[in-house]
């Protein structure tokens, strides 16, 4: 059975990211959690865990969409440059408190997303997405 | 011989009757200026009638004003009247409407209210119709002669009654396609008016689904992972400031939200007041001291080009609150703040100035966004994107506009224009 070892939680708001970091922590979902106000800085952080570092690659992410800066979208652009072999194995999910039907569309288009899931992140929706993985 | 003479002379009066009237439905085959095509159909019913005089008067209550005439070459200097009053004479309207005219081959033959006017013009013959709109009457046409007394047939008078019918068909389509006019400008009024409402409405949909879903999915995420076994949890504490932090998130969202719906329904009535600017900076700079003194910034203003400025007091204040702050807060990391106010009188406007040294924004790229709702453009400072918002509704609300220029790592300007 494939072992979730690290999470990456990507949100401007950082009271969603310790909401993550404990419930994930607390039903055991990944070792380790790594959050990021700044989809740039996660950006830089898999860009480097793929090069040099390929036990820090995460094998699930959450992305929120609406960020200053870099917001979801924009970050996915970047995302789609990474190599094909981390996108395949990396399971991405956009992480929102839109109830936005739109938002959620437009996440359809795009091919690395799994799913979109609303806020706040749930024991149900981290079984689903371990469930997704196995 | 007589008999033939008579005949053609009948037959002659007949056709330039039909010249006339044909001539004036031409005229009258569109109502695009109505007033000169009213003018031309004088003239022509003038001319081919040899009157000296013809006109039209409409009602305006108790009074008939002129609306146009047409004078031929004979008439010299009289002061015609150009309204009457049918208070002063009773008869006038009488007439008009038992007998369908008020016709005088000898003004001595008409009642003395009317016969006193006319005299006092000099008319010698006078013929006037009525000018209805579905069969309510309007005003009138009249006909007059100064040199001779007309006698007129049933002939004549058959005629004139069938151009002041075409007249009268004429003011009624003027009329209804003014009123046409009307209708279609105040539907677009409305329209305008629910598209903006709808737009309005599609914004505030939008801040629910972004702006107020956000705190309320940390509360729905936080309340779950207390741990009500275990209350001595580490996890409980982490929930309960977090909570804490959230609940006054979602407070002053509200309370944003009702500032700007109250803006935008103006339930707002302030009065404006002349307002003396540097007294207003002071107080301002007095509640923002403590972010003065903390990023050491220096401030400078210059108000000696416009020193009043009559405006709504608590827009004005929350306007430089809110810009001074911002430029306090987004200042950049590697300098204090400099930031100077200026203002300068721009046509009707009065234009004022902030400008600051701070981070600046990327316009390429957030051009759209900087006057929106809830954009943040700097990760590290705390905020809820909702000022320059409320900044914008403000300055619309006194009748004015804002505008930014700004330059990453040199620093914003901000104009805001008010009326003078």
């Amino acid at each position: 059975m494939k072992k979730i070892q690290t999470v990456l939680v990507i949100d401007d708001d950082p009271i969603n990211n310790v909401i993550c970091k404990t419930l994930i922590h607390t039903l055991r979902f990944s070792e380790v959690v790594h959050s990021f106000v700044r989809a740039k800085d996660a950006l830089e952080y898999l860009r480097n865990a793929i090069e040099s570092q390929p036990e820090k690659i995460p094998q699930v992410l959450f992305l929120d969409v609406n960020m200053p800066e870099m917001d979801g979208w924009e970050f996915l652009e970047e995302y789609d440059k990474l190599p094909a072999d981390f996108k395949e194995s990396c399971h991405l999910y956009m992480l929102s408190s839109s109830v936005n039907r739109e938002d959620m569309r437009k996440s359809e288009h795009y091919k690395y997303i799994r799913d979109f899931i609303q806020k706040p992140l749930s024991p149900v929706s981290l079984e689903d997405v371990q469930g997704g993985y196995v | 011989m007589a008999e033939h003479r008579k005949k053609e002379d009948e037959l002659n009066k007949y056709a330039k009757q039909q010249d006339i009237l044909l001539r004036v439905s031409t005229l009258f085959n569109t109502i695009d200026d109505f007033i000169h095509q009213l003018s031309e159909v004088l003239s022509v019913v003038g001319d081919g009638l040899a009157a000296d005089r013809v006109y039209i008067f409409e009602d305006s209550g108790e009074v008939g004003n002129l609306v146009c005439e047409w004078r031929s070459n004979q008439v010299y200097v009289h002061d015609y009247f150009t309204n009457i009053s049918y208070k002063a004479i009773q008869s006038w309207k009488v007439l008009l409407s038992e007998q369908g005219n008020i016709t005088a081959q000898s003004t001595q033959a008409l009642p003395e209210d009317i016969s006193q006017l006319v005299e006092r013009q000099g008319i010698k013959s006078m013929l006037i119709l009525p000018i209805c709109i579905r069969e309510k009457a309007i005003g009138f046409l009249g006909l007059d002669n100064h040199q001779q007394h007309i006698i007129w047939d049933n002939i004549d008078l058959h005629f004139l009654k069938v151009v002041s019918n075409l007249i009268s068909h004429a003011f009624d389509r003027h009329y209804s396609a003014k009123e046409l006019t009307l209708t279609l400008e105040n539907q677009h009024r409305i329209n305008h008016e629910l598209v903006r409402q709808n737009n309005d409405l599609q914004q505030f949909t939008y801040i629910v689904s972004h702006n107020l879903r956000a705190p309320i999915a940390n509360l729905l995420g936080l309340v779950s992972l207390y741990r009500p076994q275990e209350p001595m949890h580490e996890v409980n504490k982490m929930s309960m400031e977090n909570i804490k932090i959230v609940s006054y998130q979602l407070d002053s969202i509200v309370r944003d939200l009702n500032e700007i719906v109250e803006i935008k329904q103006h339930l707002i009535a302030e009065i404006k007041e002349n307002i003396y600017l540097e007294e207003e900076m002071r107080e301002i700079l007095n509640s923002l001291e403590r972010q003065i003194y903390v990023t050491q910034a220096q401030l400078e203003f210059d108000f000696t080009k416009v020193s009043h400025i009559f405006t709504i007091r608590k827009y004005l204040n929350s306007i430089l609150l809110h810009l001074l702050s911002n430029a306090l807060k987004y200042k950049h990391p590697n300098r204090n703040p400099i930031i100077s106010l200026s203002n300068e009188i721009l046509d009707d406007f009065i234009c004022l100035t902030i400008k600051d040294n701070g981070l600046g924004i990327d316009l390429q790229k957030n051009a759209k966004k900087i006057f929106g709702f809830h954009r943040r453009f700097h990760s590290h400072v705390g905020g809820r994107g909702i000022g320059l918002y409320l900044v914008k509704l403000q300055t619309e609300a006194l009748g004015g506009w804002i505008e930014v220029e700004s330059q990453p790592e040199q620093g914003s300007v901000f104009k805001v224009y008010l009326p003078k």
